[in-house]
């Protein structure tokens, strides 16, 4: 199995970084580039399978090149069901209108997520205000908590990236956290989930974000109401089963159930990524 | 062979560390080439910033590669960005490094453990077909160079071994033979001289028994050749003579013996030689020890004749007598005291009477004139002399019968005390007292001793006419038998009396305590005499030691006794008055007068008798006439006729409650010390004065 993963990993690294499955299957899961292909069709399988079963045939993973690509997928119907961030569902809504939303994740029995601006412990950087004239890497341009959020955080603060020395999206949460603590960058953007994996390496919170709601299922507007409906049952229902919270858990560790959700929960992110976007900062 | 073998191997030895050397280098390049690889793999990734790419390559590849037991990802801050370590050891770790560059620029420093353990595999089993191919082939060749040599060499050599080893095999044969001859031999002889070396330790300890009991014969041996020439004499003749052996030895016999002896021997051996005298016996001799004095010996020789009956030796026994010869002189002494104290006994009961009655008549005489008148004076005077006389009859008689002395228990202290302190009072003579503390108590008649430490001391006195000091000592010993001649063995108080004074000459030494005899113009000879008497009526002994010019030492031994008597008490002197009927007798009529005189002046009543039947038959008939007697005084003695001691008996038998006072110019007689058991209730020595007579007729009415 681990020789099967990493000959899979060398060819994504080698050959081919952006893999795009093809769709022969009825219903496809589409899910963004958060984390490495291998890890994210790991996670999602479990959850693909369910239901699958549940719908008597294979549901296909689909992982988009990149952030801008999932949203386009999901406007644009071509998946039918997306897990995608919350930024991305502002943008998505904003661009495509609005998708039925099957249901939002709950992280250790909270809906909502933040985001932190981290520093390495040994570094001279005490406050955001310090970081004027150094270099910061963010993970996606698209990415809510390892770019948008804390881009708005920064502005707020009166430290937009032109008074930085360099910044760079280096794609990932991971990404970031590692470059800090490399010492590569002066300061990185990442989500608390990430924060509180590398903490104990070295790294340092300068600032954190406003809660967010988190991430979400959301459905092609091709599915008849009462797939919908079923969707949302059964995500929403996993957490009843002992093998609906292996799922949960397969998808990230600290999951702990779905809960329904409603567009108006992405409000305060949407006030924010308009805020960006009058600045001119889009995803 | 063997060098052969060596120097292969050396060979393969060398072989084998060369080829370790290529396949370590081999392994160490190879572990370079993964590591450079490595980096390549993740330099991509390192530009683009994909860390956690790299993260999961590192530690990906490590778990795919076993032989890989470390590898770690460290940024250029220090930063350890991914870090894989092995659940497993490294048998044989090769650590290497690498750094990933890009535009000539270092990103990421790549650090790995290489655990070339099958190289080490691989060493081993080189070296282990190496080593077996050295074995067939050394086996091969030992194989071939032993049949070369076998052929050659080995055959013919043991061919010619075997011909030694028979030739030996014979020479053994011949060996044991003659060393089971020899060994025979020498068990014949150490059995020989096992037995002789028994015989001789038998004679030798047979001649030293001999030699032991000869020398530590309790008499004294000596062999003599025919000229009287010691030959040999024991240890026993040295000690008792004083003499080393060597002294002795080689030198005529007659030099260690007295003038006399040496005299008396000469002719004896002339005897024994012309009459061919086989022994002769107990004869006593005088030997003279190396000190100068006298050893008297008992003599018994045995003479051994050659076959032509010439005197060849004579063997000596000698005994020590000078105990026996002490003996004998003791004797001798106290036979002629016996004798002289019979003719001195005799005159002093006479002088006794005479002077009762002198004693008696002064008495009256005294009592019938006037203090103040010049008679009063003389009569004194008379007294005194008579009281002079008596101690002269006293001392007589204590010596010619030694006198049954009339003892009690007594601590000495005070006697000596008093004796030495009247003695020397008024003398030019100091006294020089030593009394043991816890002196022993002794059963004594005081007065006799008394007189013995007065004699002593008047002695002492004399002997330094220019004065000096006399050391007296008194103290406790215990004597082993014969340490004190002729003392029992016991405890004993002795007392000693020593002066610095002219000092006795040996010649008047061995006269010393014969009476009469004396060196003093107006001794009496009695007083030395009377001394060793009373010392020895009182079981002890009286000795003298003497030099001439330094000193003169008597010691007195008294036996002591652990009994406690009563203190006399003093006579209290009474008024010369008395009340009642009084019986006198006495064959003197002298004596029968002045004592009748002197009992009627006091207010008694007399009647006389000059014997004692006189006297029974007086004191019947006035106890029948209703008129008894309140006292009688009897004479021990009467000559011719009855005397007090027959005579108590019986008026005892007629009168048990008779009061019968005896009365004696023998004092020591026995009769005298202890009155009592044969019915006296009194005693009266003769002379005694009103006084006396008083006291004791007092005492005895008094009972009434």
């Amino acid at each position: 199995m681990k020789k099967t993963l990493f000959r899979l990993l060398m060819f994504f690294l080698i050959l081919c970084p952006f893999n795009t499955l093809h769709a022969d299957h009825v219903l496809t899961l589409g899910v963004h580039p958060y984390l490495q292909a291998s890890e994210i069709l790991e996670k999602f399988s479990p959850l693909a399978d369910y239901l699958g079963r549940q719908f008597g045939h294979t549901i296909d993973i689909r992982i988009s090149k990149d952030y801008k690509e999932h949203i386009n997928r999901i406007g644009r119907n071509d998946v039918d069901i997306a897990y995608m961030g919350p930024a991305s569902y502002v943008s998505l809504v904003d661009r495509y209108g609005k998708k039925p939303i099957l249901a939002r994740l709950e992280v250790k029995g909270f809906p909502t997520f933040q985001g932190m601006i981290v520093a390495a412990k040994n570094s001279p950087v005490k406050t955001l205000e310090d970081l004027a004239g150094k270099r910061m890497a963010f993970g996606d341009p698209n990415s809510t908590m390892s770019h948008l959020v804390p881009r708005y955080v920064l502005r707020q603060s009166g430290v937009d990236i032109t008074r930085l020395s360099k910044h760079a999206f280096i794609n990932n949460h991971h990404n970031v956290a590692l470059g800090v603590l490399m010492g590569d960058y002066d300061a990185g953007a990442v989500k608390e989930e990430t924060y509180y994996h590398y903490k104990d390496r070295g790294l340092r919170v300068l600032a954190s974000t406003p809660r967010i709601s988190e991430h979400l299922f959301v459905t092609s507007t091709s599915l008849n109401n009462e797939t919908v409906s079923q969707l949302r049952e059964i995500l929403v229902g996993l957490k009843e089963t002992g093998e609906g919270r292996k799922i949960l858990s397969s998808i990230k560790g600290s999951v702990t159930g779905m809960v329904p959700a409603v567009d108006g929960d992405y409000e305060n992110l949407r006030v924010i990524l308009k805020t960006l976007a009058q600045e001119g900062i889009t995803p | 062979m063997g060098i052969l073998i060596v120097s292969l191997g050396f060979a393969v030895t060398l072989s084998v560390l060369k080829q370790r050397d290529v396949i370590i280098q081999a392994g160490h390049e190879h572990s370079e080439e993964t590591l450079k690889l490595i980096g390549m793999f993740i330099q991509d990734s390192v530009v683009k910033n994909d860390y956690a790419s790299v993260e999961q390559f590192i530690l990906q590849w490590g778990m795919q590669h076993d032989d890989i037991t470390e590898l770690k990802a460290v940024s250029k801050n220090g930063f350890v960005l991914a870090h894989y370590v092995s659940k497993e050891t490294a048998r044989f770790p090769y650590h290497i490094s690498h750094e990933v560059e890009m535009f000539n620029k270092a990103y990421i420093k790549l650090e790995m453990t290489h655990d070339l353990a099958s190289v080490k595999d691989l060493i081993a089993r080189t070296i282990i077909r190496n080593i077996s191919a050295l074995i067939i082939f050394a086996l091969a060749v030992g194989i071939i160079l032993w049949y070369t040599l076998r052929r050659v060499a080995l055959v013919p050599m043991g061919n010619m071994i075997e011909r030694i080893n028979r030739l030996n095999e014979t020479l053994e044969e011949r060996v044991d033979a003659r060393t089971k001859e020899l060994n025979q031999k020498n068990i014949e002889l150490e059995n020989e001289v096992s037995v002789r070396i028994r015989m001789e330790n038998a004679a030798r300890e047979s001649e030293e028994k001999y030699r032991h009991l000869y020398d530590n014969a309790p008499d004294m041996y000596h062999t003599l050749d025919k000229n009287g020439i010691v030959l040999e004499c024991n240890e026993t003749e040295c000690r008792m003579l004083g003499y080393e052996k060597r002294e002795i030895v080689g030198r005529p016999i007659t030099e260690f013996m007295t003038k006399k002896s040496r005299h008396l021997l000469k002719n004896q051996v002339e005897k024994i030689r012309a009459n061919k005298i086989e022994s002769l016996e107990n004869l006593e001799r005088e030997f003279v020890r190396k000190d100068g004095s006298v050893l008297p010996v008992s003599l018994n020789l045995f003479a051994e004749y050659d076959a032509g009956g010439e005197l060849l030796k004579l063997n000596v026994i000698l005994r020590d007598i000078t105990l026996q010869k002490m003996m004998e002189e003791e004797l001798i002494k106290m036979e002629k005291l016996e004798s002289l104290g019979i003719l001195a006994g005799g005159i002093a009961h006479d002088f006794n009477n005479l002077l009762t009655s002198i004693v008696g008549n002064v008495a009256i005489a005294k009592m019938r004139s006037d203090p103040e008148g010049k008679a009063y004076g003389r009569l004194i005077e008379i007294n005194k002399a008579v009281l002079r006389a008596k101690d002269l009859t006293q001392q007589l008689l204590t010596f010619a019968k030694g006198g049954a002395p009339v003892k009690q228990v007594a601590n000495l202290r005070e006697l000596i005390e008093d004796s030495i302190c009247f003695a020397t009072r008024g003398s030019n003579v100091a006294c020089d007292l030593h009394i043991d503390d816890d002196l022993w108590f002794v059963e004594v008649d005081i007065g006799q001793i008394h007189q013995v430490l007065n004699n002593l001391v008047i002695n002492a006195q004399q002997a330094m006419p220019e004065g000096g000091t006399i050391n007296v000592s008194a103290e406790n010993i215990i004597t082993e038998r014969d340490e004190v001649y002729p003392l029992e063995a016991g405890k004993y108080i002795r007392i000693s009396v020593t002066d610095y004074g002219t000092g006795i000459s040996q010649q008047h030494l061995e006269k010393i305590f014969d009476p009469f005899f004396t060196t003093k113009e107006r001794g009496s000879g009695l007083g030395l005499a009377t001394a060793f008497s009373i010392v020895k009526r009182h079981d002890g002994h009286l000795t003298v030691k003497s030099k001439t010019n330094i000193g003169t030492t008597f010691i007195v031994y008294l036996p002591a006794t652990f009994k406690r008597g009563a203190v006399v008490p003093v006579p209290e002197e009474k008024k010369l008055e008395g009340k009642g009927k009084i019986l006198l007798m006495d064959d003197e009529i002298f004596v029968r007068d002045a004592v009748g005189e002197m009992l009627t002046s006091m207010g008694y009543s007399v009647k006389y008798a000059n014997d004692g039947i006189a006297a029974i038959d007086l004191f019947m008939n006035e106890a029948k006439n209703g008129d008894s007697f309140d006292a009688v005084i009897m004479d021990l003695t009467i000559q011719g006729g009855m005397g007090g001691k027959e005579a108590v008996t019986k008026l005892l038998e007629f009168d048990p409650t008779a009061r019968v006072i005896v009365a004696s110019g023998y004092s020591n007689d026995g009769v005298m010390s202890s009155y009592k058991s044969y019915g006296f209730k009194g005693v009266l020595l003769k002379p005694f004065d009103i006084h006396t007579l008083n006291n004791v007729l007092r005492m005895v009415l008094a009972d009434k």
